[in-house]
């Protein structure tokens, strides 16, 4: 905030400013001096159209806490303003708001006109992409920062739309179709985990990436919507990953800013970086907007007014609607989301930047609902049917409170709960075969099931999420040089409280008579002990001018979390880490920037890796199967393995960065390119843990045909042999590396043609790493065959992939007809996949024994005849592989329409280009079938103007 | 929808992606009523380049009631080079409209469904640009439910092209098809640049069907136009560089039934594909086209004039098969086109003429038939010819104006299959009549109605039903047989429209037409001598412009 001294001296500002602005005729200069090591910044707001003066728009620099109001001449004073290119932004109730890029010096006062109208389209220089040069609030690390203009410009269902515009990250058809996640700086082609077991590169890149939605953390640590390691069967959930992005919808986004490169010590539990959304809030124009295409249906309503000067309320409704199949089948996804926001400010400045009051509290309630249904199409495959019913409400509360001048402190509570329901049902076809339905360990008389029946299984979670924030920022100058220095508390509980996983006894989803698997049986999800964390930050940024334009600007910071091993923040801690990160930037000419960072960051293990679920083994004693149903007998063993890890811990992320950025010409353009290498240790991972389960044999007396009873056991047992197991158990096994470039490039505007260019890449090398041993695919059938007496096993291998990704950009703008042409290559450049690691049949390292014993065999001796039985082929890597390269436009077209509405056409894929399909050695590469589709929005206030 | 059949420029819309109007003198070939309907003409879209020469069922000429604006004649509008948009458009015009449509009855072709209905979203706006360029654009979205069809295509059959994809499940189908054209020019001194560009995007699925059917279609096209004035506007050539793409896919699964699948290639009778669940079938059409054209357009005294040739050439490949480099059917077409337009004032009247011949030749060929015809299924030669004229009455400030317009159309269609000899020589003579009187009845309301109605005569050698297959005999015959015989469609027509304020207008506009056999009309396989079929459509709009459109 900017507070003037006095009325008097801002009328003599403000007079001298409007002389200056004639002076100058509108164009950046500097004009006056300001304090040492800061400067400020004056204009005037006015009517992109008329050219008229714009009383009490909102005017303010992004990135820093510096806004005002102008007067009714439309002029505004900003004081205070570190050094460095800054974004400047204006608002006003029923007008887009503009944003305007300068370079503020280390002294002075830079005056810059902004003007505003009350379509983005008709405003010059509209912004329909990532800015190249933009930074995250508070941060100084690489970002993405999309900002309002861009996001109403995307055709986009759900924030994995908006973030397309990332580098790296490719296009996808607008609409909710499957699970949305993103992986940021991860290659999104990795097939699979390594050896069928733990996470993909892509999950787990997706699992580090931490989402903030207005200041509070959305997690996926409690989802517990999955069948463990050995799930026979696919759930189309987020758990293990990422959050799903479905329920973020686009529409109801003002801005956000991907932190890819070092985040501040102010932001935790991540690995690759941070997505920061803002939702709209604040006295909004009411609008209605509308979204058709052939599979997708999408409504929204938003508007927020000013109560009293104390109150703002801001309301949004989002509903939308996705045919999954299109003709094939009834599958659809379905999202409701509602979102209440309420600001408080006790005397006055309720509709102004929450930094501007002494103190403001804001309320946010949020509930979504997203459903995706798959009912039973018998046409296609008989008995299979799913669902996932996913509910949400969110209350959080920020209290920003300013005790001085430099000095705030702001308070966040949030409590999220959400409801997680799964079904699915197939029919499965099995021979027939013995089962148990124990729960605790030991001998049962089991039941045969088989043929053909349907099974059923339920999935249902509650998962919460507590969190809470406390932080001061305190600004001071020390050693002559303006300091922001933040320090926080954080706290967080996470727990689910579902009836959780139940499944009908009677007919059992997942069972196998051709191994013992540990699966899964019905557990409750609110007998899983709570995961608790906490975390002290603080970090400090100064920026330091030096020679005659030259800036130097840096941000350190240090961050300790602690992963309790109670349930609460006072219980001992079970892990901690501590997170140095520093960020530096050097500009020391206006048009360039030379940026490093390097820092440490921590991912908490989510309740599923710390408290996985009991894996149940069925050791079959006596499988007596007669022709009469009533004279069969089956007994069996039950064992119960637990794959808890008390080691498990953080995952540790080390992240390291360089780039370089410059201003092309006047126009506007840009060019930043940056080289990154971000590794996690530690990732948690699945490690198979062999050992072994006893059975015992027993003989049958009365075992003769026709009596119409089973025969009777005899004890004891005559013999017992044992049967090897894999336990598997969760580890901080994996190592995921991900280095790489990333370029983004505007060109300045043909200005004949209204036309320019924009560049967005990336080239990205990623190598998934297992610290596991591989027992390959025929384990199954060593664990059921007596007389295999060793089986070989892999050390584990190493998954890598490249992918160059170039989306090319042509953006055309008559703002004199508001109309904006987008056309956007995707260019799949170069992707390969390959697993490093040999496969022939030398490759083994040496064999487990039927009770689970392991033992090496030296490389030099594996030739050996007494090792013959073990030499197989490794079927568990994959081939090397060079996926072709290919491309797809898609295109979108906005006009404005009378009473300041807006149509859009887009079309993914517009040609419908198929891709090309594979060919021996040769995976295919198919890209998604065209889409099209018609946006329209309307701000109904506008038809009783 | 309706299918005009009067004149080629009503023939020409029933190719997809959707076809504009040659010019509005000449009617535009719209079932959407309203002054929306015609007063934007199509000549300039991109799509608009010669290829393709359908063969529509007969209907009236399409009316326009509410339409005060008089019609234009020169480079960019009749010529349709983007080139002289700048110096052709001078005001500012927009227009939206939504509408409904139902066309229903058996007297049809036998891939027409028997009922349907459309909805549609319109948009589209010209005006000048800052002081050198002028934009003009439009947006159209429609949905369409086919109850039933049982032919798999997004772009409708009987066509220059013989390939159609054919399956006997008959279910519903609904198509969403969406098209975006613009085109800005500008002034550069003498010189006139301009580019157009279209896309458009069809999707189709059925409805719950036991053998679910899926097309899509993609369909770019850009036209690239240059110009010139000479003695200070009084003569204006240009050129004009035409390109178009098509890439459509069509799917069929066969999940709770079984079909049967032909893809018709001509005269012959087609293989049968028996898709038996839980089979599929996969097609997939790729067509390109290019063009180059001149023109020439001018002022001589109180006439304005536009004369304009283009030639153009067309590939489509077709495969069914999912890998890289399949084996292909080819049709491969040369077309020609010279559109002239001639405007007058008579009195306080304007007196249009309009005249267009198209010329196409084209040949289709499947690489694994017969090797005594060279792998060629199909040669075809056809002709169309356009004349039209229009004497429009302006609307006086407080009284009457009208217009009445007069068309002749004359196509040829010759068409033989040299694996089976086989051919099909049809002539048909179109001649039709539309008048249309406005007036207005209170100082904002204004009301409008008009009659049309013409006469389709056809003659030549029609292959006789017995010498084809089944399947050709019933698919094919039907519509030879319905476009040789004589018919009198006719239309009504009406609009209110009330001026909101000063070129701000809303109108609710009407239509409803009617057509069947003037002289009995044999099918062996279906009968359709006392046939008929009906449509009606409703459209409720908003206009921003002066009313007289200028």
């Amino acid at each position: 905030m900017d507070e003037f001294p006095s009325s008097l001296i801002r009328s003599i500002t403000l007079a001298w400013l409007a002389a200056a602005a004639m002076r100058t005729g509108g164009a950046t200069t500097v004009v006056a001096q300001e304090q040492p090591g800061t400067a400020a910044i004056v204009g005037r707001v006015l009517d992109a159209a008329t050219g008229a003066p714009i009383e009490a728009a909102l005017v303010r620099v992004e990135g820093l806490e510096r806004s005002t109001l102008t007067d009714e001449t439309g002029a505004y004073l900003l004081r205070g303003i570190l050094p460095g290119p800054r974004v400047l932004r204006a608002e006003h109730l029923g007008y887009e708001s503009a944003r305007v890029q300068l370079t503020v010096p280390a002294g002075g006062t830079v005056r810059q006109d902004i003007r505003i109208g009350r379509t983005a389209l008709e405003l010059e220089g509209i912004t329909v992409t990532a800015d190249v040069a933009g930074r995250a609030r508070g941060e100084l690390g690489t970002a993405s920062v999309v900002e309002e203009q861009a996001i109403r410009h995307q055709t986009a269902a759900s924030l994995a739309g908006i973030l397309e515009l990332t580098p790296g990250i490719g296009m996808r058809p607008p609409g909710l179709d499957g699970v949305q996640q993103v992986s940021l700086r991860a290659v999104t082609t990795s097939t699979g985990g390594l050896a069928q077991l733990g996470p993909s590169a892509e999950q787990l890149a997706s699992f580090g990436t931490l989402i903030i939605v207005d200041g509070v953390p959305v997690s996926n640590n409690a989802n517990l919507q999955s069948l463990g390691a050995g799930g026979e069967f696919f759930l189309s959930t987020a758990a293990g990953g990422g959050i799903d992005l479905r329920q973020i919808p686009a529409e109801t986004i003002e801005r956000v800013e991907v932190i890819r490169g070092v985040p501040s010590a102010r932001w935790g539990d991540l690995t690759q970086g941070a997505i920061v959304v803002e939702t709209r809030a604040g006295a909004v124009t009411p609008e209605v907007g509308a979204r058709y295409d052939g599979r997708t249906v999408e409504f929204t309503t938003l508007g927020g007014s000013e109560l009293w000067g104390e109150q703002v309320f801001t309301a949004s409704l989002n509903a939308a609607r996705t045919t999954l199949a299109p003709g094939l089948a009834e599958d659809d996804a379905y999202r409701i989301a509602g979102r209440l926001a309420h600001r408080f400010a006790p005397g006055g400045g309720a509709g102004r930047p929450a930094e501007d009051a002494p103190f403001v509290l804001d309320t946010r309630l949020d509930y979504y609902q997203l459903h995706e249904d798959r009912p039973e199409n018998p046409d296609v495959v008989r008995g299979r049917a799913s669902s996932n019913r996913d509910w949400g409400l969110r209350l959080s509360e920020r209290a920003r409170i300013r005790w001085s001048e430099r000095s705030r402190l702001e308070l966040t509570l949030s409590a999220n709960r959400q409801r997680q329901d799964s079904y699915f049902q197939f029919l499965g076809i099995r021979a027939a075969m013995p089962f148990t339905d124990r729960l605790t360990e030991g001998r049962a008389i089991g039941r045969f099931i088989g043929g053909e029946y349907l099974a059923r299984a339920w999935l249902d979670g509650v998962p919460w999420l507590l969190f809470g924030r406390g932080e001061a920022t305190l600004e001071r100058g020390w050693l002559g040089l303006p300091h922001t220095i933040r320090t926080g508390l954080e706290l967080r509980r996470e727990w689910n409280d579902g009836p959780g996983y139940q499944f009908d006894i009677e007919f059992p989803p997942q069972v196998s008579f051709t191994s013992v698997e540990g699966f899964d049986r019905p557990r409750r999800y609110d007998a899983v002990p709570p995961l608790a964390t906490s975390a002290l930050y603080v970090d400090d940024r100064v920026a330091i001018p030096f020679g005659e334009r030259g800036i130097f600007s840096a941000q350190a910071g240090l961050r300790l979390d602690v992963l309790h091993d109670g349930t609460h923040w006072a219980s001992g801690a079970r892990d901690a880490l501590l997170q140095p990160r520093v960020n530096i930037e050097l500009m020391p000419w206006p048009w360039v920037r030379l940026r490093g960072g390097w820092g440490r960051t921590a991912k908490t293990p989510t309740l599923d890796q710390l408290s996985p679920a009991p894996q149940y083994y069925d050791v079959v004693n006596v499988n007596w199967y007669a022709n009469a149903p009533e004279e069969r007998l089956a007994l069996l063993t039950t064992f119960i393995r637990d794959p808890s890890n008390p080691d498990l811990g953080f995952s540790v992320g080390d992240k390291a960065e360089a780039g370089i950025e410059l201003a092309l010409g006047a126009a506007g353009g840009a060019l930043s390119l940056v080289a990154f290498r971000d590794r996690v240790h530690r990732g948690v991972g699945v490690r198979p843990e062999p050992s072994f389960l006893e059975r015992e044999h027993f003989a049958l007396a009365d075992s003769t045909q026709g009596t119409g009873e089973p025969p009777e056991i005899i004890e004891p047992a005559t013999h017992a042999d044992s049967v090897p197991i894999l336990i598997h158990r969760r580890a901080n096994n994996l190592e995921l590396e991900n280095r790489g470039l990333e370029l983004t490039a505007t060109l300045p505007e043909i200005p004949v043609l209204r036309t320019r260019f924009e560049v967005q890449g990336s080239l990205v090398e990623t190598s998934l790493a297992q610290d596991a041993l591989d027992f390959g695919l025929n384990f199954s059938s060593f664990q059921v065959s007596e007389n295999l007496e060793r089986a070989p096993f892999w050390e584990g291998g190493t998954r890598t992939g490249t992918l160059a990704l170039l989306i090319y950009r042509i953006i055309h703008h008559q703002p004199a007809v508001g109309l904006v042409i987008t056309g956007a290559v995707q260019h799949t450049v170069h992707e390969t996949r390959r697993d490093v690691g040999a496969s022939d049949t030398l490759a083994f390292s040496g064999y487990i024994t039927r009770d689970g014993t392991l033992v090496p065999v030296p490389p030099e001796d594996r030739g050996l005849d007494e090792y013959r039985d073990l030499r197989v082929p490794r079927r568990t890597l994959l081939a090397d592989s060079e996926v072709p390269g290919t491309w797809f436009l898609s295109v979108q077209v906005s006009k404005t329409l009378p009473l300041d509405g807006r149509l859009s056409f887009y079309a993914f894929n517009a040609l419908d280009r198929v891709g090309t399909y594979g060919e021996a050695g040769v995976p295919s590469n198919l890209l998604p079938g065209a889409r099209f589709g018609l946006e329209l929005t309307i701000p109904p206030t506008a038809l009783f103007r | 929808m309706t299918r005009p059949a009067c004149a080629l420029a009503l023939v020409l819309v029933l190719r997809w992606p959707p076809q504009p109007a040659v010019a509005q003198v000449s009617g535009a070939p719209d079932p959407w009523p309203g002054p929306a309907a015609t007063a934007f003409t199509g000549a300039w879209s991109p799509f608009a380049i010669p290829g393709d020469l359908p063969r529509p069922a007969p209907a009236a000429p399409a009316l326009a009631p509410g339409l005060t604006a008089t019609p234009r004649v020169g480079l960019f509008w009749t010529g349709g080079n983007p080139a002289a948009l700048a110096f052709e458009v001078e005001e500012a015009r927009a227009d939206f409209h939504l509408g409904r449509a139902n066309a229903s009855g058996d007297h049809r072709r036998p891939l027409d469904p028997p009922h349907q209905q459309d909805a549609l979203l319109r948009m589209s706006a010209w005006g000048p640009v800052e002081d050198r360029s002028a934009m003009i654009g439009r947006v159209r979205f429609d949905r369409a439910l086919l109850e039933p069809a049982h032919s798999s295509y997004a772009v409708p059959p009987y066509g220059s092209s013989p390939f159609v994809v054919v399956d006997t499940s008959r279910s519903d189908v609904t198509h969403t098809t969406a098209a975006l054209e613009g085109a800005a020019g500008w002034r550069l001194g003498r010189f006139g640049l301009g580019l157009a560009l279209g896309y458009a995007a069809s999707t189709g699925r059925t409805v719950a069907a036991a053998v679910p059917r899926r097309t899509q279609v993609s369909a770019p096209a850009a036209t690239l136009g240059l110009g010139r004035d000479f003695h200070g506007g009084a003569l204006r050539a240009g050129l004009t560089f035409r390109w178009t793409g098509r890439a459509e896919t069509i799917r069929i699964n066969a999940f709770g039934a079984d079909t049967d699948v032909f893809v018709l290639d001509g005269y012959r009778e087609p293989e049968v594909i028996q898709l038996i669940a839980p089979r599929a079938f996969y097609r997939r059409i790729e067509r390109a086209g290019a063009g180059a054209g001149a023109g020439l357009a001018g002022r001589a005294g109180p006439w304005r004039w536009a004369l304009q040739g283009e030639a153009a050439r067309h590939g489509e490949r077709q495969w069914g098969r999912q890998v890289n480099d399949p084996p292909r059917d080819t049709w491969d077409a040369d077309a020609l086109r010279v559109v002239a337009g001639v405007q007058r004032p008579v009195g306080g009247r304007t007196l249009t003429l309009h005249g267009q011949w198209v010329g196409l030749s084209g040949t289709a060929a499947r690489p694994v038939t017969e090797e005594d015809s060279g792998g060629v299924s199909l040669r075809a030669d056809e002709n169309a010819f356009l004349a039209a004229a229009e004497l429009r009455q302006p609307l006086a400030p407080a009284g009457w104006g009208g217009a009445l317009r007069l068309t002749a159309g004359y196509t040829a269609h010759d068409r033989a299959d040299p694996r089976t000899d086989v051919s099909l020589d049809l002539q048909t003579l179109v001649t039709g009549a539309a008048v249309q009187a406005d007036g207005r009845i209170a100082s904002r309301l204004l009301l409008s109605g008009g009659l049309a109605v013409s006469r389709h005569q056809g003659r030549g050698v029609v292959p006789h039903p017995e010498s084809l297959g089944p399947v050709v005999g019933d698919l094919l015959y039907g519509e030879v047989a319905l476009h040789a015989a004589a018919a009198t469609p006719w239309a009504l027509a009406g609009s209110a429209t009330f001026e909101l304020r000063q070129d701000v207008r809303l109108w609710l506009a009407s239509r409803y037409a009617r057509r069947s056999p003037a002289e009995p009309l044999h099918h062996p396989f279906r009968p359709m001598d006392r046939a008929s079929r009906s449509e009606w459509g409703i459209t409720l709009g908003a206009s921003l412009g002066p009313l007289d459109g200028r």
